[in-house]
Order: C-alpha cells, then sequence, then structure tokens
C-alpha cells in the first residue's frame, strides 16, 4: 500500500503531461478537426522533417543566429554594466538613456531593425543582441555597483590597475549576479530568435513555423512548436549545469 | 671645511639612531568639508623592526587613520610619511591585513590563489620565486594542506589566516593590521595572536615592521614592544608606552605577569575606564 503510494508519488510530477498528451492524441481523433491533428501524425511530421531533411536548412541558421546574438549581446551588456557599476560618470552619461530603451518591448525595434539593416541575417542578430542586452546589463551594473569596497581597497593596496581590479576582482565579484542575467536572457534570445524569422524570412524555425501554417500544414506547425519547447529545455538545463559548475564557490557565502 | 667632519647619518653603526621608517605628522580628518575633525593634530613615528599598537575607545577613526597610513585615504591636513617620502597612493612596501575577512578575501579563489592574488600582476617576479612565496606564506600561518579550498569552507579563524598569508606574500616592509581578529571567538583568537608573533620572528631578519590597530588593550600589550592610546574624537595620541614583556611570550604566564598588569591599569587610566568605574560608586 505504502508502496504503491510511493510510486503514484514518483509519478506526479510527470502526470498531468501524460495526460495532455494522451488528451491531444484522442482528442485529435475524435474530433477529426484539422486544426487539432492528433499527436501521433505531429510527431510523424517532427520526425520527417526534423529528422533530419530541416535540420541544416533550418535548425542550423536558427542556432546561429541564436548563438552569435546571445553572446553578443551578452558580452555587450557585461561590458556596458561594469562601465556603467564602477564609474559614477559613466552612469550618469548613458544610464538615462539606457533605462529609457531598457523600457521598450523588445520585440518593437523589428520594423526599425528591418529598414536599417534589410531582412538578412544581421537584422535578426541585432535583433536578438538588443533582447539579450538589458537582462543582462541590469544584472551586470547591480553586481559590479555592489562589490564591496574591502575587496577594492585590497587590490589598490597591492598596485592593481583600474583594468587590472575591473578584471580581477569587480568582475568576479559580479559574477552570481551577471550569471542569472545570462540565464534570463536565454530564454528572450530564443523568442527573439523566432518572433524576427517570423518577418520576411528564408529559413529558419521561426519561418518555418509560419509557413507551415500558412499553407495549412497544421502538423507542420505543432511540430515547429514541439521542437522549439524541446530547444529551449534543453539550452536551460544546459545552462544550468554550466552555472552549476562555475558558480560553486558562490553555493556556500 | 665643515664637510671634513663627517655626518651624523654616516657615522650609523648598530644601536646609532636611524630616521624612524614611518612619520605620521599633524594628521588632520574631515569626511565632509564642514563635518566633524575626524583626527586632530595625530603625530607619531614608527621605527624599523617595531611592533607598534594604536589602541583606542570604538569610533575614535583608528581605522581612519589606518586608512590615512596606507594611502588609501588621503588626509584633510598633515602628511604620513614613509622613510621621508610622502604617501599619496598605496606604496609597495606595505601590506593590509582587513578586519572583515569574509569582505577582504575573495570567495571565488582558492587560499592558494587568494594569497597568491598580490603577486599575480607583478612582472617583476619570477613564477618560480611567486610560487615559493606562496608556499612560504601559508606554512607560516599553519595553512599547509588547504591550499585547494575556497575561503566558504574554512572556519573564521582559519579565513583571517589565509588573510594575513596573503599579506604576507607581498613580503611588505610594514605590516598594517586593521582589527584582524575582532571577528573571531577567544580561543580561536589566542591562537591567531601567537600565529602573528610567530610571523614577526620568522621575518624578524627583514626587519618587518608591525602596526596594529586594536580595541583590546590586552592583545595590545600581548602583542606589541610599544602602544599608542588614542583619545576619543576627534582623536590624537594621548599617551604612549613602552611594552617590556619578556619572549617568547605565552598566552598564560606572560598575561599573569606584573608589568602586563601595571601596563593594563594604566591605559584603562588613560582611556578613562577606571574613572568610569570608580565613578559609578559614591566618593568616600
Amino acid at each position: 500500500m505504502t508502496r504503491l503510494r510511493a510510486v503514484g508519488r514518483s509519478l506526479l510530477p510527470i502526470g498531468l503531461p501524460i495526460l495532455l498528451l494522451v488528451g491531444w492524441e484522442i482528442g485529435g481523433r475524435i474530433l477529426g478537426n484539422v486544426y487539432l491533428p492528433p499527436l501521433s501524425s505531429v510527431l510523424g511530421t517532427l520526425r520527417e522533417d526534423w529528422l533530419f531533411e530541416h535540420t541544416l536548412s533550418d535548425l542550423l541558421p536558427s542556432l546561429q543566429r541564436f548563438v552569435i546574438g546571445y553572446l553578443a549581446g551578452s558580452a555587450l551588456g557585461v561590458v556596458l554594466g561594469i562601465a556603467i557599476g564602477s564609474s559614477r560618470r559613466v552612469a550618469q552619461y548613458i544610464g538615462p538613456t539606457l533605462e529609457f530603451l531598457r523600457a521598450l518591448p523588445a520585440v518593437a525595434i523589428i520594423p526599425v531593425a528591418v529598414l536599417a539593416l534589410g531582412l538578412g541575417d544581421s537584422m535578426r542578430i541585432s535583433v536578438i543582441m538588443f533582447g539579450v542586452l538589458f537582462p543582462v546589463l541590469v544584472n551586470t551594473t547591480t553586481g559590479a555597483r555592489d562589490c564591496r569596497q574591502e575587496r577594492i581597497d585590497v587590490a589598490r593596496m597591492y598596485g592593481l590597475s583600474r583594468l587590472a581590479i575591473i578584471r580581477r576582482v569587480v568582475l568576479p565579484s559580479a559574477f552570481p549576479l551577471i550569471s542569472a542575467g545570462l540565464r534570463v536572457a536565454l530564454p528572450i534570445a530564443l523568442i527573439m530568435m523566432v518572433v524576427s524569422e517570423l518577418v520576411g524570412g528564408q529559413n529558419g524555425v521561426g519561418f518555418y513555423l509560419l509557413s507551415s501554417q500558412s499553407v495549412f500544414n497544421i502538423p507542420a506547425m505543432f511540430a515547429a512548436l514541439i521542437l522549439l519547447g524541446v530547444l529551449g529545455n534543453l539550452v536551460n538545463a544546459g545552462y544550468a549545469r554550466l552555472e552549476d559548475r562555475w558558480l560553486k564557490w558562490a553555493r556556500n557565502l | 671645511m665643515a664637510t671634513d667632519f663627517p655626518r651624523l647619518t654616516d657615522l650609523a653603526e648598530p644601536g646609532a639612531v636611524v630616521p624612524p621608517i614611518l612619520n605620521v605628522t599633524e594628521l588632520r580628518k574631515r569626511y565632509q568639508a564642514d563635518g566633524p575633525l575626524v583626527c586632530d593634530r595625530l603625530s607619531f613615528s614608527v621605527n624599523q623592526g617595531d611592533f607598534v599598537a594604536i589602541i583606542g575607545p570604538s569610533g575614535c577613526g583608528k581605522s581612519t587613520l589606518l586608512r590615512m597610513i596606507c594611502g588609501l585615504l588621503p588626509p584633510t591636513s598633515g602628511e604620513v610619511s614613509l622613510r621621508g617620502q610622502r604617501i599619496d597612493a598605496p606604496p609597495p612596501e606595505m601590506a593590509l591585513v582587513f578586519q572583515d575577512y569574509t569582505r577582504s578575501l575573495f570567495p571565488w579563489l582558492t587560499v592558494e590563489r587568494n594569497v597568491k592574488f598580490p603577486l599575480a600582476e607583478r612582472g617583476d617576479i619570477t613564477k618560480a620565486e611567486k610560487a615559493e612565496r606562496v608556499a612560504e606564506a601559508i606554512k607560516t600561518v599553519g595553512l599547509a594542506g588547504f591550499e585547494d579550498y575556497h575561503p566558504g569552507e574554512l572556519s573564521g579563524g582559519m579565513q583571517q589566516r589565509v588573510a594575513i598569508a596573503r599579506a604576507l606574500a607581498f613580503r611588505p616592509q610594514i605590516l598594517l593590521l586593521d582589527e584582524p581578529f575582532a571577528s573571531v571567538d577567544a580561543l580561536t583568537k589566542e591562537g591567531l595572536e601567537d600565529t602573528l608573533l610567530a610571523v614577526r620572528e620568522r621575518f624578524a631578519d627583514s626587519g618587518m615592521t608591525m602596526l596594529l590597530v586594536t580595541h583590546d588593550i590586552d592583545e595590545a600589550i600581548y602583542l606589541a614592544d610599544r602602544i599608542l592610546v588614542l583619545s576619543k574624537p576627534p582623536c590624537h595620541v594621548a599617551e604612549e608606552l613602552m611594552v617590556d614583556l619578556p619572549h617568547p611570550k605565552n598566552q598564560v604566564s606572560t598575561r599573569g605577569m606584573p608589568e602586563f598588569q601595571r601596563i593594563r591599569a594604566r591605559i584603562h587610566d588613560v582611556m578613562g575606564l577606571s574613572a568610569q568605574r570608580d565613578g559609578s560608586q559614591p566618593a568616600a
């Protein structure tokens, strides 16, 4: 009896997903509605299209934009954040401007980016960068600003230059917060990747999603959603493992 | 004609008068232009090889004084000079052990890398010598075997040992200590005090000078050869006391000596602690 209960409890977290998936399959079959194909046909399309016909033509370009945009946006966010967080003058100079841009919904800059950069990869990468920039920037600024004076004094005592102090003291001090910003920025990068591909795209997962929908290939549309869900989860889990490793020291502070 | 006579400094022999290594002259500090004075005309000097303790009531400006001495904080007026050179920025001859190790150690670095930190950017020291200095400093404070731990994995006393080792690896001529044992328990403190005496012994040949700021009277007497008692703020040197206790020191017997008690009573008098105690009882 207790054993049965233990098994039941371990099934609890996966109970709802299974229920939903089974419900999807059955519902799809019973309703016979073209807008809700049964799960099995979606999975069939997923296998046909993404193993591996569209992997090179759509998934790879998407991932490329995602990685470049994410890394470039993060790097820019860290550099600006450190500058703002460790210099009051820089903070006064560019702080208000960034504060204004931050309040802007990131997707709203897509039309502007299209006008300025056209419909190529540079537009899509820039849009991802823009989305990633602010969560990283804000966290880095806070982290750099909160760096304990004693730590900076230690470095000053031993004659470190301003740049060396930033590299050896401010940056690592801020790292737990920077890392939190990087984590928040991951799903945002994914969102910006998909949205940017919905506009005048020629390839990419977002483009596949939109074009499947426009030709009423509903199973393919759902297949793209599943693919994006899996991708998002993989990226988050991968980052969590990475963070766990490089922030081991921060755990027992 | 006068040049035929040797100058006093040319005659320097063991026992001759050598100018002090550190001079603090007429130091004044206000944090704001119209704020209160923290230090007022504070003057003293320290000879090479001395172990000087600066003691004063809490909030009297001890830490401010230390930050001015090591060049982290500019004085409002007056100056600190090291071998006659005015100090405007942290000089390479000094190292400082901060009061709060949790704030001054780098939690992301291992013990070894924390100790190596002062040398990390130094191009004038070979890799081999850096490693040697780090190993020696770690050994001196009794942390051999803990090189790969992170500060967060160590007890408070051990962390403060790391902070001391870090200062030692820099091989300072003057080691400044800002209430280094204020945040550890009594037993740990005794161990750290003896470690400090051992450090002094170890670097006696190189003439390392030590300047300890503390609010702990017994700690000052136990460790130092000379004690400067600061007044209430705005602080100045209210009294200077020489401590003549036999070496090697011992936590039990040294503290029991009449000389120890005499100095203790004197410091109490100067700091007005006895007066407060007497004042609580009506005069006979």
